[in-house]
């Protein structure tokens, strides 16, 4: 339309150079604000690797930059998982050490800066949600035009759906995953549209480096087919959908096998079959499409029927047979909680154990996106009234992830930038009918043409039109206002310190964690091996650089399920495998002074739950509580929970801050009385830090004389006491020997 | 082995009339014989001292539960089916009793004697919960063969089933089995009503597709329906549907007379919040559908003017609204448009 | 931390030998005035012959019970390297603090040896009997007395046969005396104890009374024992007999550290391909590895090569993970010198060759040698398995198996564009003639 006219020109300058102009400023300024609202953390704390995971990732990534490549991919990691060790160059995604590696090797080799690693490891996640307000601008332009793009790059830039995994410090896969999902996506709508082998080969690529980077890639793998099919299913197959598809296909699931974490289950894993079946099926329609156009329809229809019904056959038959043959793996158990919300309960502890599996609640979602949820059906309705291939695409992620992320809080990441584009539409949509004064003026001028008397301002349309554009400007800065508050208030902790108030409201830094840390990295030999829960085995790797028996890498259960019976059995049983892991020091984290409801008591049945899983026979879940089912602390603690290692090294010597008076827990707000204070007999106290949130124990040798701990330790405490009493002698109860 | 219908009648009097010593193996088979098709007995404050006071000759399993909504025990409804499933296969295999010659058989390390199960239903028995002091349900007793006499000597005989983890058949059979020997099988019986209903549906469902196949066909394609089925699918899930499925939260909570709608915590939520939430998000998203379509249709300025008052005054209301829910759910949240709770 | 353990083992028993090797070890004898006339030159007393005898090769003490000024620790350091406990007449000594059982422990702990010698009419004391309970030696109290009707010397004490004396100890082969008067001792299920010498079957141990009960009897038959030796797992040695009469140059020996005291001189694995790098820290799955030691035995005041005698006192490696995935004895190579230079020959060379298993994670090689009268040889290395890096399986091309695949991976590629070529040049002709 415009190229008819002459170009239209403001203060002399072209309106399209404005508008890049504008545009550039935009994307700066959106870019600008997605890093800084993700730099809190680093302002209020310091510059510090969050959580858990990324604490692995940090370490890995010292692992590439000090070693080759090489190295790195082959890497046998025998500082954790003791004594089995772990194949970490094979069992983890390496796109994000890679990035880093390869950000820290520009930066030093070809710009002269030399950055310390970590600084790059703290700071990848912020600089990446620049990107991804990019790459979701040009998602979203695909689907409406380049001013619902600016609005999702804005959303998505301060959405705290997103942030809550990206803030400075959180150096996890999610960080580049995110970026990674949105640019596959806009490769794929554009593969699609143009049905370009280009863009189909770039998505591949694009496909592939996110393979690199999250196991999260597999919804990528099912989501396009699914797409795919629908449009099938829609009658909408045409070659530009074919090209796109194969190409994507081909290219993307050879590049992903390449990734030795991945291997051969782009072929052998159920979770994959979705994307090949449906290679199969558009290699069948696009046979069907060339056979109809050249024989007559009732022949073809009979065709139709025959080869549906063979395909449908065989294709199921193919894959239960093969399944049950085991020659492609059932599907994964992550996987497979996603659909049955109750297998993860009842057969894999360790899945349900982790607070990032539970269901979402109506809360997190609103809190996480604000107004953006309302827009949200909004836009999918809009979505509906257009229906072209891309907004159908929009509308089956929209519905799927909405159900994924209510099913598992963690997946409210790979939902939100969904409800950004939709939302965007929406409101862009909104901003289009009520934004245009022009439409008024012109209106008028066309009026004038028909010589209607109407000379007085279009004052009602002008104020209906401010009333909506004033109350929606007013939603937006409140969205502003929202965002900032979540990521400053919930998101920006490093949880490995934590922040509180002292009485007076000054902030009170509670840095036991590290504090611990360092004690074990400072005073313990290079080769002592740790033993904690799971939870802390990263950090412990990381912070202190001290082998570990297991870690936040779950790989095998029966290993943490050891762990756990150490941690909940009785004295005796817990020093035989002790000794047979070669542990030097346990670990564990206790929250009763300050009352930090994190820790390992809270965290203790299912320490309990995943052990009776190995061992139905040795621990019962329902000895730990009391007669009437509580789960109890104080003098009513059962007898098998005062005697395991783990109430133990909670509260040993705990009231003798009390002065021999009874003790209070502060988080579970029980009594510990004085009088039941446990006695350790196979490990001594080594480190308590300063708010005893982390007891260290170091582990005690055999007795030199072959006496039991038990004696040995009775021994000591008697020949301190200095008044001894006589004793008759006696003839000693032996057992027989052996 | 079949008793003759007087002495079973006679039995059951016994029931009624002998208040002191137990019921003998006989009697108590006859009893299972005539309780019907559940094969767990009840047990009430009438008949227990009967049954367990006395001499026993038979290995005794009573189940203490209750199904009353007011105590509202999930386990107890768990439980009980398994329990009224071990016991009815226990009978199917042994309708009458042990045979003579399993009764009589020498090689066993414990005696073989009869098993006869009993259910107890809380408003029903309590008097006998109350002889055990219990503060918690559901649990099972197992009670010995026994020739201590007097009322209340079972008391003391008593062992008790410990809820672990685990598929609770078969944990009820090995328990079961450590006391009285015997073999337990399971059968599930067939539900031929489901079986029968769902073949008639199915049958009814290609029939009809057959017949109105022009119209099933349109109505799939209906863009309409689609719309429709995503965006209350989408509201459903986006408040927190799944989270109730999942954790089978209550519809709403009352407390000392006061109804609890919304639970004060950000994990946590009733099943009516899904309603409400779902009901304000569809109402905003409806309003802002209105708002940039509809509206722009009135060609009449005035009458225009006035829709989007409504409709902006609307979706001011209607967002407080929301922002006021989401401040009961108390995180210190410190945004309200205008105060409405 | 059982490398930690061993290195301070091997840190203490170098300390001592080196002291041995240097300068005559000392000895410190500890004795109550009123039972044995020790400090006078005249004596004719057994145990001043035995002491003699003891200052032929040892530095000797001797000191009163009642002597205050008794240190056997100088801070954590022996003041003595070996101590002897002779009876007493009361159980309440002058030095309860410095020879305390709490002291007496942390004297073995640091590597002290210590000989017990008991007597049938005077006590130990309390201190020490303590501190035998507690290693599981429970000696009969006083007045209590070892009596066997059926084996009786011509002088009325109890004549002891070679039967007595428990087989396979490496510490007494045989008893110079024949006859036995003291007490025995009942001994705990303490893995670490000897036993030397055993009560006959009809040899019971009982007070002065008439008559025998409960109270009166401390050991009957074969649970008595006469002499028990007891080795820590740090090496230091602990004997207590039952008489003098059983001092036998043999046990004496054997305490002081004379005797079957066995050394580790090296500990070494290495790949066999490449054993001029020792204990490399990282092996790959089905290498083939070679485990080295040197072991080392003190005869006559020397180290000389360690031979093993016996199929079962065989030296042996475990490869473990958890479990041993390899359990082999080492077999001799020859004698060696222990240290590069030396020229004299004083260790024995044992080694194993054996394939790594096809699993990775981190190995032991544990070495852990337990024989009833010889030191302790305790040895864990902790090694890492590998698994075959990307580039280390075997090759497509390798593999007979495969050239089926490749050839026909090759075909498809040379069909498909043989197709492509006919597609566009020979089909074209026709597309121009339909375009017309």
């Amino acid at each position: 339309m415009s190229s008819q006219h002459a170009p239209i020109r403001v203060l002399g300058v072209n309106v399209e150079t404005i508008r890049l102009l504008l545009r550039a400023i935009i994307f700066i300024s959106i870019a600008g604000a997605a890093i800084l609202s993700r730099l809190f953390s680093v302002i209020r704390f310091e510059s510090i690797i969050h959580e858990f995971d990324p604490w692995f990732n940090f370490r890995a990534t010292k692992y590439l930059v000090s070693h080759s490549f090489y190295e790195f991919l082959n890497w046998f990691d025998d500082r954790t998982w003791y004594p089995l060790g772990r194949v970490t160059g094979g069992t983890l995604y390496p796109g994000l050490m890679v990035t880093s590696g390869a950000i820290w090797h520009i930066l030093r080799d070809w710009l002269a800066l030399p950055v310390d690693i970590r600084n790059i490891c703290v700071l990848l996640a912020p600089a990446f949600s620049g990107l991804t307000a990019i790459c979701t601008y040009l998602l979203t332009k695909e689907m409406k035009d380049s001013n619902a793009g600016l609005l999702a790059a804005i959303f998505m830039g301060i959405a705290p759906g997103y942030i809550s995994r990206s803030v400075a410090g959180s150096y996890d896969n999610e960080a580049i995953a995110i970026t990674l999902l949105m640019a596959t996506f806009y490769f794929w709508i554009k593969a699609m549209k143009l049905g370009s082998v280009f863009y189909g080969t770039l998505t591949a690529l694009f496909y592939f480096y996110m393979v690199s980077a999250w196991g999260g890639y597999v919804f990528i793998t099912n989501l396009i087919p699914l797409h795919v099919f629908v449009l099938i299913l829609m009658g909408r197959y045409n070659h530009r959908l074919y090209t796109a598809y194969t190409t994507w296909y081909a290219l993307g699931t050879l590049a992903s096998m390449q990734i030795p974490f991945v291997g051969f289950l782009p072929i052998r894993s159920n979770d994959h079959m979705a994307a090949l079946g449906v290679f199969g099926l558009i290699q069948l329609v696009s046979f069907g499409d060339y056979v109809k156009s050249k024989v007559p329809h009732k022949q073809f229809n009979t065709f139709l029927v025959v080869s549906l019904f063979l395909v449908t056959v065989l294709g199921i038959s193919g894959l239960f047979g093969l399944t049950a043959l085991g020659w492609i793996a059932p599907w994964t158990g992550r996987f497979y909680s996603l659909w049955d919300t109750n297998y993860a309960k009842i057969h894999i502890p360790i899945i349900a154990s982790v607070s990032e599996h539970q269901p979402t609640a109506w809360p997190a979602f609103f809190f996480d996106t604000n107004m953006l949820i309302w827009l949200f059906p909004a836009g999918l309705y809009l979505c509906f009234q257009e229906l072209k291939d891309e907004h159908v695409f929009v509308i089956i992620y929209g519905v799927l992830c909405a159900y994924f992320a209510g099913v598992m809080v963690r997946l409210m990441l790979t939902l939100t930038p969904i409800i950004c584009v939709s939302a965007a539409i929406a409101l862009s949509k909104l901003l289009d009918v009520y934004l245009n004064i022009v439409d008024i003026f012109k209106q008028e001028v066309s009026d004038k043409s028909k010589k209607i008397k109407s000379q007085t301002l279009p004052i009602f349309q002008l104020l209906s039109k401010l009333i909506v554009l004033l109350s929606f400007a007013f939603y937006l800065f409140y969205f502003v206002l929202h965002c900032t508050w979540v990521t400053s208030n919930a998101y920006s902790s490093p949880s490995v310190v934590l922040a509180s108030t002292n009485p007076d409201g000054s902030q009170l830094i509670i840095d036991d964690y590290r504090e611990a840390y360092y004690w074990l990295r400072m005073n313990t030999p290079e080769d002592a091996k740790v033993m904690a829960w799971w939870d802390y085995g990263y950090q412990i790797g990381g912070m202190a650089d001290r082998t570990t028996l297991v870690d936040n890498n779950t790989w095998n259960n029966t290993h943490i399920a050891t762990v756990g019976k150490a941690m909940c059995s009785n004295e005796d049983v817990a020093y035989k495998i002790l000794r047979q892991h070669d542990v030097d020091y346990v670990l564990v984290v206790f929250g009763g002074l300050l009352g930090y409801s994190g820790d390992d008591i809270n965290k203790f049945l299912w320490m309990v739950r995943i052990s009776e899983g190995i061992w139905p026979d040795e621990v019962h879940e329902r000895d730990y509580f009391t007669e009437r089912g509580e789960y109890k602390m104080d003098h009513e603690a059962s007898k098998t929970m005062q005697d395991s290692l783990m109430y133990k090294m909670s509260y040993y010597r705990f009231t003798d801050l009390f002065n021999g008076r009874d003790g209070i827990d502060r988080v579970r707000g029980q009594t510990i009385p004085a009088a039941q204070s446990p006695e350790l007999n196979v490990l001594e106290e080594a480190f308590t830090s300063q708010n005893w949130m982390i007891r260290v124990y170091k582990v005690k040798d055999l007795d030199n004389v072959g006496r039991d701990l038990k004696q040995a330790t009775a021994f000591d405490k008697d020949t301190q006491k200095t008044t001894k009493r006589k004793r008759s002698v006696k003839k000693p109860i032996l057992d027989l020997r052996e | 082995m079949r008793l003759p219908l007087v002495p079973s009648c006679l039995a059951l009097l016994s029931l009624v009339t002998s208040a002191v010593a137990g019921l003998s193996s006989q009697e108590l088979q006859a009893l299972v014989r005539n309780g019907g098709k559940n094969k767990a007995i009840k047990l009430n404050d009438d008949n227990f001292q009967d049954i367990l006071s006395g001499p026993r000759e038979d290995h005794i399993v009573v189940l203490l539960t209750s199904d009353s909504p007011k105590i509202n025990c999930v386990l107890c409804k768990e439980f009980a089916p398994e329990f009224e499933l071990v016991a009815n296969s226990w009978y199917e295999d042994h309708p009458h009793g042990l045979t003579q010659k399993e009764l009589e058989d020498t090689d066993r390390d414990i005696p073989a004697r009869n098993v006869v199960f009993f259910k107890s239903e809380f408003s029903e028995s309590r008097n006998f919960f109350q002889i055990f002091q219990l503060n918690q349900i559901p649990k099972v007793f197992y009670f010995p063969p026994s020739n201590a006499t007097g009322p209340n000597s079972f008391v003391n005989e008593v062992s008790e089933y410990q809820f672990y983890q685990g598929d609770h058949k078969h944990l009820v059979i090995d328990w079961l089995k450590s006391f009285t020997g015997h073999d337990y099988q399971i059968h599930i019986p067939p539900d031929y009503t489901k079986i029968a209903t769902f073949a008639f549906f199915t049958f009814t469902f290609v029939l009809l597709i057959r017949k109105y196949y022009k119209q099933v066909g349109q109505v799939f394609a209906s863009r309409l329906l689609w719309s429709g089925l995503t965006i209350i699918a989408v509201l459903l899930l986006t408040s927190g549907y799944m989270f109730n499925q999942i954790r089978g939260t209550p519809y709403l909570r009352e407390q000392g007379g006061k109804v609890e709608y919304f639970a004060t915590s950000q994990q946590s939520q009733y099943g009516v919040e899904t309603q409400i939430l779902s009901f304000v998000y569809g109402l905003l998203s409806l309003l802002v559908v209105i708002l940039l379509k509809t509206l722009p249709t009135i060609k009449s300025d005035s009458i225009n003017f006035v829709a989007v008052v409504v409709i902006s005054a609307g979706i001011f209301v209607t967002y407080s609204a929301l922002l006021s829910i989401f401040g009961l759910k108390g995180s210190g949240y410190p945004y309200r448009f205008i105060n409405i709770f | 931390m059982i490398r930690l353990t061993w290195l301070f083992a091997v840190v203490c028993f170098a300390a001592s030998v080196l002291a041995a090797a240097a300068a005559t070890p000392d000895a410190l004898v500890l004795f109550d005035p009123q039972l044995h006339d020790l400090l006078s030159q005249n004596s004719t007393s057994s145990l001043s012959k035995f002491i003699s005898n003891l200052e032929l090769q040892y530095k000797v003490t001797v000191k009163s019970y009642d002597d205050e000024d008794i240190k056997l620790l100088l801070e954590d350091d022996l003041a003595y390297d070996n101590l002897v406990l002779l009876p007493s007449s009361k159980k309440a000594i002058a030095a309860k603090q410095a020879v305390s059982q709490g002291q007496l422990l942390k004297y073995i702990n640091a590597h002290g040896n210590v000989l017990v010698v008991g007597d049938a009419t005077s006590v130990l004391p309390e201190s020490t009997r303590v501190f035998l309970n507690e290693l599981g030696i429970y000696p009969s109290p006083k007045n209590f007395r070892y009596q066997d009707h059926f084996h009786t010397s011509d002088s009325g004490k109890v004549a002891l046969a070679p039967a007595n004396v428990v087989a396979g100890n490496n510490v007494i082969s045989q008893l110079s005396t024949s006859e036995y008067d003291g007490g025995a001792a009942l001994i705990s299920n303490n893995e670490l104890i000897i036993p030397l010498v055993q009560s006959s079957k009809t040899g019971f141990t009982a007070g002065n009374k008439e008559y025998l009960d409960e109270d009166t009897t401390w050991t009957f038959g074969e649970q008595g024992f006469l002499a028990v030796g007891l080795q820590a797992l740090n090496n230091a040695r602990v004997a207590w007999v039952g008489s003098e009469s059983l001092l036998e140059n043999e046990l004496v020996q054997w305490v002081f550290q004379q005797k079957g005291v066995l050394k580790l001189q090296f500990v070494h694995h290495s790949r066999e391909e490449n054993p001029a790098v020792p204990d490399p820290s990282i092996y790959r799955v089905k290498e083939q590895a070679l485990y080295t030691i040197g072991v080392s035995e003190w005869v006559d005041g020397k180290w000389a090569p360690y031979t093993v005698s016996n199929p079962e006192n065989n030296l042996q490696v475990e490869f473990k993970m958890l479990d041993p995935y390899q359990r082999l004895d080492l077999k001799p190579l020859g004698p060696a010198a222990s240290v590069d230079g030396l020229d004299v020959l004083d260790t024995q060379v044992y080694s194993v060759q054996f394939t790594v298993p096809d699993q990775h994670g981190m190995f032991t090689f544990g070495l852990d040698y337990k024989r009833s009268g010889l030191s302790y040889l305790e040895d864990s290395k902790v090694v890492t398995v590998r698994h075959l890096a990307n580039d280390e399986y075997k090759r497509s091309w390798d593999i007979t198996n495969s050239w089926l695949y490749v050839a026909s991976a090759g075909l498809v590629v040379v069909a498909w564009f043989a197709f492509v070529v006919n597609y566009i040049y020979v089909g074209k002709t026709n597309a121009a003639k339909k375009n017309i």
